[in-house]
């Protein structure tokens, strides 16, 4: 049986005004049902261009240079933008890192969620029956009064509740992939928690496949089955999570848990990495002399 | 020896009033004091009152009751203009959490950095500006190449030291940091917290960092102070409370940092409880 998602060798250049930069250079990875997949790297290393790409999210300077991404065997680089719409929410769907700015400020969040699961679903729902759906996902996910939250404002919800709502709103038309893009990262420690035991406890009931894009390696290692490290645009260490974030064997992964304050106890323990690592326009300078290699 | 405090803040309280709800009573009767050179950590979950906090700390907002005495002068009725007016103010700053909008889009690097200078500095520190904004750039750790830049060509790591530049700029005694790094990663954090510690041995300069990180806030700080719901609920220096932790609520602020290889949910589990 096919994985449930397969990139092979995708590769992505933006336009900019200092000419093309690649973002992703021939990176593959797949993804099992119901596996819960960690894509760590630090800022500029291509892990959110990966979840936008899937999801055929970005603009018209975002161009792919090679490469497929398959769900199921479909490529969904080769779908048009009707098709695409099929899948985005109902099989794919996004929970991203600032909840408050992804939910509709002017609507009441029962209305996004009863939109998103009457635009979704294969067959007509009618009104009040989506609303009777967003009230069960909501109650399902541990939302606690759901009725009542129903009728709130984003602005009247808390930062770890309006990410809540984004979960519901991502689960209401039970998806096969959910891609959460530093879903927790605004959020203090234990709203962090709660949010993260919602997210990956709701898609492991459902058997619903995770990518967790995140720059923190602890919390990758705790929620995760395994883990994929970019940096650069590339792949450069994949494992079991139990072992890639104690015991990495790529350098770029150690220099990431090195920069990290678990277990140290002095700040200068804490090995920063060079800021030039991500500096795509020097790597494009080197690309054009023809002298392109690893990243060390 | 005794050190006299920089910063002494007695028995501070703010409530907020909200339209037919009992008041929030936002910080509840708070009292710490800060030493000179000293980092003092201020931890808390959102709403535990910690920017309330920092915000009256830098006269930024108004107390209900409470008295506050900076640099042996009482600056307990000096808040927002009245207070920009004080002789302290320069020796007094603030980082805010997010730089894009604590910094004047429209202006460069170099304008926001030289801003408190002209506004504050002394006749011939203001003909030598461009001296000060180029030696706080330098101290702050940021390229002196990228100071004709608008903060939207900036990343996240350069803004923040453009914010941290713009506070120091004055050499002043006290900085209030209020969640600098939430959105930076962890490298960026790293680079940060290093920056300000060398900006310490270097100034002399006292900082309140306010955060919920409490893993980096123990790298960081001196002395903790772990808030919850407006009341200060527990302090001490930063690495007994955090290996050692007394209260109920620091306990349950350590035990959700995530940690390296602790599973918390395996395939096939929910924590959901059903």
């Amino acid at each position: 049986m096919a994985r449930l998602l397969d990139i092979d060798n995708l590769s992505l250049a933006f336009e900019t005004s200092a000419g093309m930069v690649a973002a992703l250079k021939g990176i593959s990875f797949g993804l099992d049902r119901g596996e819960c997949v960690a894509l760590v790297g630090e800022s500029g290393s291509g892990k959110s261009v990966t979840g936008m790409t899937i999801m055929r999210l970005l603009g018209p300077n975002a161009h792919i240079t090679s490469g497929q991404v398959r769900l199921d065997g479909t490529n969904l680089l080769d779908l048009d933008e009707k098709q695409m719409r099929a899948i985005r929410g109902s099989r794919i769907a996004m929970v991203f890192q600032n909840a408050k700015a992804s939910l509709n400020p002017i609507r009441r969040v029962g209305a996004t969620l009863v939109d998103i699961i009457r635009c979704h679903e294969k067959t007509k729902t009618s009104r009040a029956a989506a609303r009777q759906k967003a009230i069960d996902v909501m109650r399902q996910i541990g939302i606690a009064q759901p009725e009542h939250r129903f009728d709130s404002y984003p602005s009247e919800l808390s930062g770890g509740m309006c990410q809540r709502i984004s979960i519901a709103a991502a689960l209401a038309c039970e998806p096969e992939l959910i891609i959460a893009d530093e879903p927790s990262s605004a959020l203090d420690v234990t709203t962090q928690q709660l949010v993260m035991d919602t997210l990956i406890g709701a898609c492991r009931e459902r058997g619903v496949a995770v990518i967790f894009i995140t720059h923190d390696l602890a919390l990758a290692s705790e929620y995760c089955d395994r883990g994929i490290v970019m940096h650069a645009g590339r792949i450069v260490e994949e494992g079991p999570a139990a072992q890639i974030f104690t015991q990495p064997e790529h350098p770029y992964t150690r220099a990431l848990l090195d920069a990290l304050p678990y277990g140290k106890t002095d700040a200068f323990e804490l090995r920063p990495m060079s800021l030039q690592l991500t500096d795509f326009t020097r790597d494009q300078a080197r690309a054009a002399d023809g002298s392109l290699g690893d990243e060390t | 020896m005794t050190m006299t405090p920089i910063l002494e803040v007695t028995r501070l309280t703010k409530r907020y009033a909200l339209r037919g709800a009992p008041d929030v009573i936002a910080v509840d009767d708070v009292s710490f004091t800060v030493l000179p050179g000293e980092i003092l950590g201020v931890v808390g979950e959102s709403g535990s009152g910690k920017t309330t906090v920092a915000r009256i700390v830098a006269r930024l907002l108004s107390q209900d009751a409470g008295r506050i005495v900076f640099d042996g002068a009482e600056i307990t009725d000096e808040v927002g203009a009245r207070f920009g007016r004080s002789p302290k103010r320069r020796l007094l700053q603030m980082v805010f959490q997010d730089p894009l909008l604590s910094l004047n889009p429209r202006f460069r690097a170099a304008e926001s950095i030289a801003d408190p200078v002209l506004r504050l500095g002394t006749p011939d520190e203001r003909r030598r500006v461009g001296e000060r904004v180029a030696l706080a750039a330098e101290r702050a750790g940021m390229p002196t190449r990228l100071l004709n830049s608008y903060p939207h060509q900036l990343s996240g790591g350069q803004r923040a030291r453009v914010d941290i530049a713009r506070a120091i700029v004055l050499e002043p005694k006290l900085v209030v940091l209020d969640e600098p790094t939430s959105a930076l990663d962890a490298s960026l954090q790293a680079h940060v917290i290093q920056t300000l510690l060398q900006l310490r041995a270097k100034l002399g300069v006292a900082f309140i960092f306010v955060s919920h990180d409490l893993n980096l806030v123990r790298l960081l700080s001196d002395r903790m102070l772990v808030m919850h719901l407006g009341k200060v609920v527990e302090t001490g220096d930063a690495k007994s409370v955090f290996g050692d932790p007394q209260h109920a609520y620091t306990k349950k602020l350590i035990s959700a940092i995530p940690q390296l290889g602790r599973r918390r949910i395996k395939a096939g589990q929910s924590p959901l409880g059903r």
